[in-house]
């Protein structure tokens, strides 16, 4: 069996490369692809941490957390494409209406 | 053996197809690394025994959530978007706090010592014991999650459907800028006529 670290650095590796693509890409759609990378890096350490604690719990809150995920990539896109509507862009350096 | 090895290979399947994804300029080769990355963490649920967690992610990450995504692509995209600039003005700096907060996450992974229970096999009934614990432990988590879908469902039709009303809504204010100036010119008519 793997030890548990390697699967936490690996999951630390993958949340990290989510950061980077939320703080640096302009294209919408891109940071809702990071967003769902960094998502799913901590589901795999839930489902680690489940397996080498012998329990269960762990897998219920990750069910819950896709759950969640599928619910918030349908509004996010929703609000992407309505966002396109209006303004045919998806570049979100021109979304600043709200700066003030 | 053949068990680490396998979780090397789908790790590092993982972490290049996730580097495709935050890096490739073409949007839709982004998505479709994106489910193959997915499909990777599949292969390490079943790794870890988790085989419903597995097939879940299979069904709704790369078969619902990849396809949503790859729709509002062609619903958003132009064919020229690959040749503009892809990244921000962050591009440097932030690379470099993503890799200071890796850092400070390896340092904790390391310095800590975990302690693990035994490993002991996986119950062969885990499917029946996931059902029974979320009807009777998570009922709470269960209903809230329920109610929240509900309401995205709702409201993710509301916001795609605003498009539909917007020629009414400006066709109404139009009369009603017509209709405000036949107010305003019966006001006037009636201020001259005073």
């Amino acid at each position: 069996m793997v030890p548990l670290s390697h699967y936490l650095i690996f999951t630390a590796i993958l949340f990290t490369l989510g950061v980077i693509g939320v703080l640096t890409r302009r294209n919408a759609i891109v940071v809702f692809m990071s967003i769902e990378l960094m998502l799913n890096s901590v589901n795999l350490s839930m489902v680690t941490f489940a397996r080498f604690l012998n329990s269960m719990d762990g897998q219920i809150a990750v069910f819950l957390v896709m759950t969640v995920a599928a619910a918030e990539v349908a509004v996010g896109l929703a609000l992407i494409v309505a966002i396109y509507r209006k303004k045919e862009t998806i570049n979100i350096d021109e979304m600043h209406i709200m700066q003030g | 053996m053949a068990h680490a090895l396998m979780f090397y290979l789908f790790a590092a399947l993982a972490i290049a197809a996730s580097l495709a994804v935050i890096l490739h300029r073409n949007i839709f080769k982004s998505a479709t690394f994106l489910a193959g990355m997915l499909f990777c963490l599949a292969a390490l649920f079943v790794l870890l025994d988790a085989e419903f967690i597995a097939v879940v992610q299979v069904l709704i990450y790369i078969g619902a959530i990849t396809i949503l995504i790859v729709f509002a692509i062609m619903l958003t995209t132009k064919i020229n978007d690959e040749h503009k600039e892809q990244f921000n003005s962050q591009k440097f700096l932030a690379p470099i706090l993503a890799l200071g907060l890796l850092g400070l996450i390896l340092t904790i992974v390391v310095k800590i010592q975990w302690t693990t229970a035994e490993i002991s096999p996986v119950p062969s009934d885990i499917l029946g014991l996931i059902g029974t614990a979320l009807l009777s432990d998570f009922i709470f988590p269960f209903d809230v999650v329920s109610i929240l879908l509900l309401v995205a469902l709702i409201g993710a039709t509301y916001i795609a459907k605003q498009e539909d009303r917007k020629p009414l809504v400006t066709e109404v204010d139009e009369t009603g800028e017509h209709g405000d100036g036949k107010v305003k010119h019966a006001l006037h008519a009636e201020e001259v006529e005073h």
